[in-house]
């Protein structure tokens, strides 16, 4: 299933791509020679000492189970977002199949071999170079492609954690149900894969002397291109990094804050980082200054990040939990959260405009008196969640009759009348899409999500006037606004900066 | 001179097994010197402990006059050559690249070794073109004159060989053991060689030790061994071999089978005999290290030497 249009936005972004490319080539670059640095010399070792080499294949099998995600989750409080913790899970991911295939080809060389090899008076050091490595050197080339495949293919997760790459494009096509996206991101480090598996393959051919230039040459190259950007950033003034969680939405709000900032004062840097990926991933990047600012929802500050007993929670008003949540964030993690925009970007039921007319339904409760009962489709998570449908149909006490159905599938198979009825986000660009209706929570189940801009409390105190251009949106975008913007960036491919702006000036913040 | 290899009183024991006890040995410079004996009897056990590859429980070992041990293990090892059964030649290196790999180790003038190389793989009988050619494109036999090749090459005081010839079917075991006396004849290189073949043992060897239960049990010349057996075991290993039932067989007939030569060996002194001697009336003379003229009507037919003796004796036992 692709979109013409996504191809077309590919090729006119074909810079990004480039980029892209660029950085997942030095990601896995980097990686992979640590990796090599890493894993010879350790089976090497591991050689002559049969207990320390059961020990290192036990913790390096070990450290290739962990999730990836895990892994990086578990970095960034140690060495902060960015391309650091992306190298070092990249490089645990390449030592396992470095060091498990030198240390095999190692231990079956020709004992025979070996044998002459040390009567002919050979040193150790002259066995291992002369005879030993080059022995063992066409199963070191396999665990080196096994382990470039690996972290090739590990190192789009990196754009989780902002250190970009081709990732980018495959969550990027994830969150907007843009398989072309998807499917550049793929193919393209597919392509990479295959590319490199070529060139170790070249470089096995290679004599020895072959070998050095070429390594030496690599190494070069990558300290050119490690050197360059830092060189040319020494120049640049103090930054202000604005990042947002994956998906159009934050994308759009990052770029308001910038121009709301920007307007005031034309001297401040700022960086946006877009497409950030997980929650958790943000949140800590803010705690540990990787990062300044970052739009944060009140109900994942309240469920997710510091989590609160659900009657604390209970019959409480927008406002009341946005109290509770800036509190919260002040006392427990000396966060500033500035106020809240106007839309609540919950869960919501959602409906064709015709059926909600037929029925008369405007609320959830509205939903009771239809027969026979209403035919859903929810995605399988919301179906199982006590916050989603386990909870809903206590609470409104209803009989629904739900086809389990995919995230991406649930519109289209709403606005195609397959289903009558599906769970979504208030503010999801679909509903502007296919001219659907949402139903109102009149009981005030689904927790509320209010968007609101997240920093430090010193930053806000260094930074009076930013904190005061970025309240400037409190109260401002509706959830009918937000939908409209989303779909101009998810459907009509408007750049999210110019969606921005547009809808700033329209509104009067900023001038034109 | 001393001794090449001096083995005094050693013992070796593997998980309180014996393998081998309180042997002693003494390898004369140039000499071949081989072991022979049934397999688990300890024979290459002795050449590993010489190699250093098995440490002695008991017992002093020097070779070239240095004490075997750490300090001097490596210099006793760049000067001995080895060649085991199992071709070792380094299958990531081409024929060119193993031959050369020792005698750069030991920085040894590049243009001697690659005039040595030419001659001996001419000796040989190896093309040139094999040098750049890698272990697996020649045959069993060939890879294993290479074997050979690279042992004489680094010009050892020392070289030992461990059942060198014991993969390769006859003839090729036949052009190897040729090659390695012609070279031996050339360079005199002290050589320890282990087999379990009696006739190969009386053909190369100028002494053969007989192995046993980690023992030697008689020590002396391919016609002591033969003749003079001083153990009933040692009567029963070479009773089968050709060397009795050649005895009657007049001296004439190895030079008409083309094993001697028409002019004298160098620096041997000379022995007339008939033609129609029995050979076993020979042994005496050869084993005092004299060569035989063969005279035929007062005709000299020829000159035979031991070796060639013992390697007409061979060729009937393989015949």
């Amino acid at each position: 299933m692709l979109s013409s249009t996504g191809f077309s936005h590919f090729f006119t972004a074909n810079a990004k791509f480039f980029n892209a490319l660029g950085q997942h080539i030095y990601l896995t670059l980097i990686a992979l020679i640590l990796a090599i640095i890493i894993a010879i010399p350790l089976a090497v070792f591991a050689r002559n000492h049969p207990k320390f080499a059961n020990v290192a294949l036990s913790v390096t099998s070990i450290l290739q189970t962990i999730p990836s995600l895990a892994v990086l989750g578990i970095l960034i409080p140690l060495v902060g977002i960015g391309s650091t913790p992306a190298i070092i899970a990249l490089v645990l991911y390449g030592i396992l199949p470095i060091y498990s295939n030198t240390y095999t080809a190692l231990t079956t060389i020709d004992p025979n071999l070996e044998e002459a090899a040390e009567v002919f008076g050979l040193t150790k050091w002259q066995r291992l170079h002369r005879i030993e490595l080059p022995l063992a050197k066409a199963n070191i080339l396999t665990g080196v492609k096994t382990a470039t495949v690996l972290i090739i293919g590990t190192a789009t997760l990196a754009a989780l954690i902002g250190a970009g790459g081709l990732g980018t494009f495959i969550l990027l096509g994830i969150d907007r149900n843009d398989s072309s996206l998807t499917l550049i991101g793929a193919v393209g480090s597919a392509l990479l894969a295959v590319g490199f598996s070529w060139i170790i393959t070249q470089f096995g051919r290679l004599k020895a002397k072959g070998m050095l230039v070429a390594t030496g040459g690599a190494l070069v190259l990558l300290g050119v291109g490690l050197a360059a950007p830092k060189i040319y950033s020494a120049t640049q003034p103090e930054k202000i990094v604005i990042a947002g969680k994956m998906g159009s939405e934050p994308e759009i709000l990052i770029n308001m804050y910038q121009d709301l900032i920007l307007a005031q004062d034309k001297n401040v840097q700022v960086t946006l980082k877009p497409n950030f990926g997980k929650t958790s991933f943000l949140f800590s990047a803010l705690k540990n200054k990787q990062i300044d600012i970052y739009p944060e929802f009140t109900g994942t500050v309240l469920e997710d990040l510091l989590p609160q007993s659900a009657q604390q929670l209970d019959n409480k008003s927008a406002g009341a939990i946005y109290q509770l949540a800036r509190h919260q964030l002040a006392q427990k993690a000396q966060l500033a959260y500035l106020k809240p925009m106007a839309y609540n970007n919950t869960y919501t039921l959602v409906t064709t405009k015709a059926f909600a007319k037929a029925h008369q339904l405007r609320t959830i409760s509205d939903l009771q008196q239809v027969q026979p009962p209403v035919h859903s489709g929810f995605d399988l998570e919301f179906m199982n969640r006590q916050d989603g449908y386990l909870g809903l149909a206590k609470k409104y006490q209803l009989t629904l009759h739900n086809t389990d159905l995919d995230p991406d599938l649930r519109y289209q198979a709403l606005a195609a009348g397959q289903v009558q009825l599906t769970d979504g986000y208030a503010t999801d660009a679909q509903i502007r899409q296919y001219h659907l209706v949402t139903l109102a929570d009149n009981q005030q189940f689904f927790p509320i999500y209010q968007g609101a801009p997240l920093m430090t409390q010193a930053f806000a105190k260094q930074h009076p006037t930013i904190v005061g251009q970025l309240n400037r949106l409190a109260g401002k975008i509706t959830a009918a606004d937000m939908q409209t913007l989303n779909y101009q960036v998810t459907v009509e491919k408007i750049s999210a900066a110019k969606v921005a702006k547009t809808y700033l000036q329209a509104h009067g913040l900023l001038r034109k | 001179m001393a001794d090449v290899i001096n083995l005094t009183h050693i013992s070796v024991n593997f998980d309180g097994q014996a393998a081998i006890s309180d042997l002693s040995l003494k390898v004369a410079p140039h000499e071949i010197l081989v072991l022979v004996g049934e397999s688990g009897g300890g024979k290459t056990t002795i050449l590993r402990t010489v190699s250093g590859l098995v440490q002695p429980t008991n017992g002093h070992i020097t070779v070239n006059g240095l004490a075997l041990n750490a300090t001097n293990l490596r210099q006793i090892r760049l000067n001995m050559g080895y060649v085991l059964q199992q071709i070792s030649l380094f299958p990531n290196m081409t024929i060119g690249q193993n031959l050369t790999l020792l005698p750069e180790i030991k920085h040894q003038p590049k243009k001697q070794t690659q005039q040595l190389i030419q001659t001996l793989m001419a000796a040989a009988q190896l093309p040139l073109a094999y040098l750049s050619q890698y272990p697996s494109e020649l045959s069993g036999g060939e890879q294993q004159r290479v074997g050979i090749i690279r042992a004489f090459l680094g010009r050892p005081a020392l070289i030992l060989m461990d059942e060198p010839f014991s993969a390769l079917d006859p003839v090729s075991r036949e052009q190897l053991q040729d090659l390695t006396l012609a070279i031996h004849h050339r360079f005199h290189t002290t050589i320890l060689f282990v087999t379990h073949d009696m006739n190969e043992a009386l053909k190369m060897g100028q002494r053969i030790g007989v192995v046993k239960d980690g023992r030697i049990l008689q020590l002396g010349t391919p016609d002591d061994l033969v003749r003079r057996p001083s153990d009933p075991y040692v009567q029963t290993l070479f009773k089968g071999s050709e060397a009795r039932k050649t005895d009657n067989i007049y001296i004439r007939r190895l030079l008409l089978a083309d094993f001697g030569q028409s002019q004298p060996y160098p620096n041997l002194p000379i022995v007339t005999v008939t033609g129609d001697t029995p050979l076993a009336a020979c042994y005496a003379h050869l084993a005092a290290q004299q060569q035989l003229a063969i005279t035929q009507n007062g005709q000299i037919l020829g000159y035979l030497d031991g070796p060639s003796v013992w390697r007409f004796l061979a060729a009937k036992a393989q015949a």
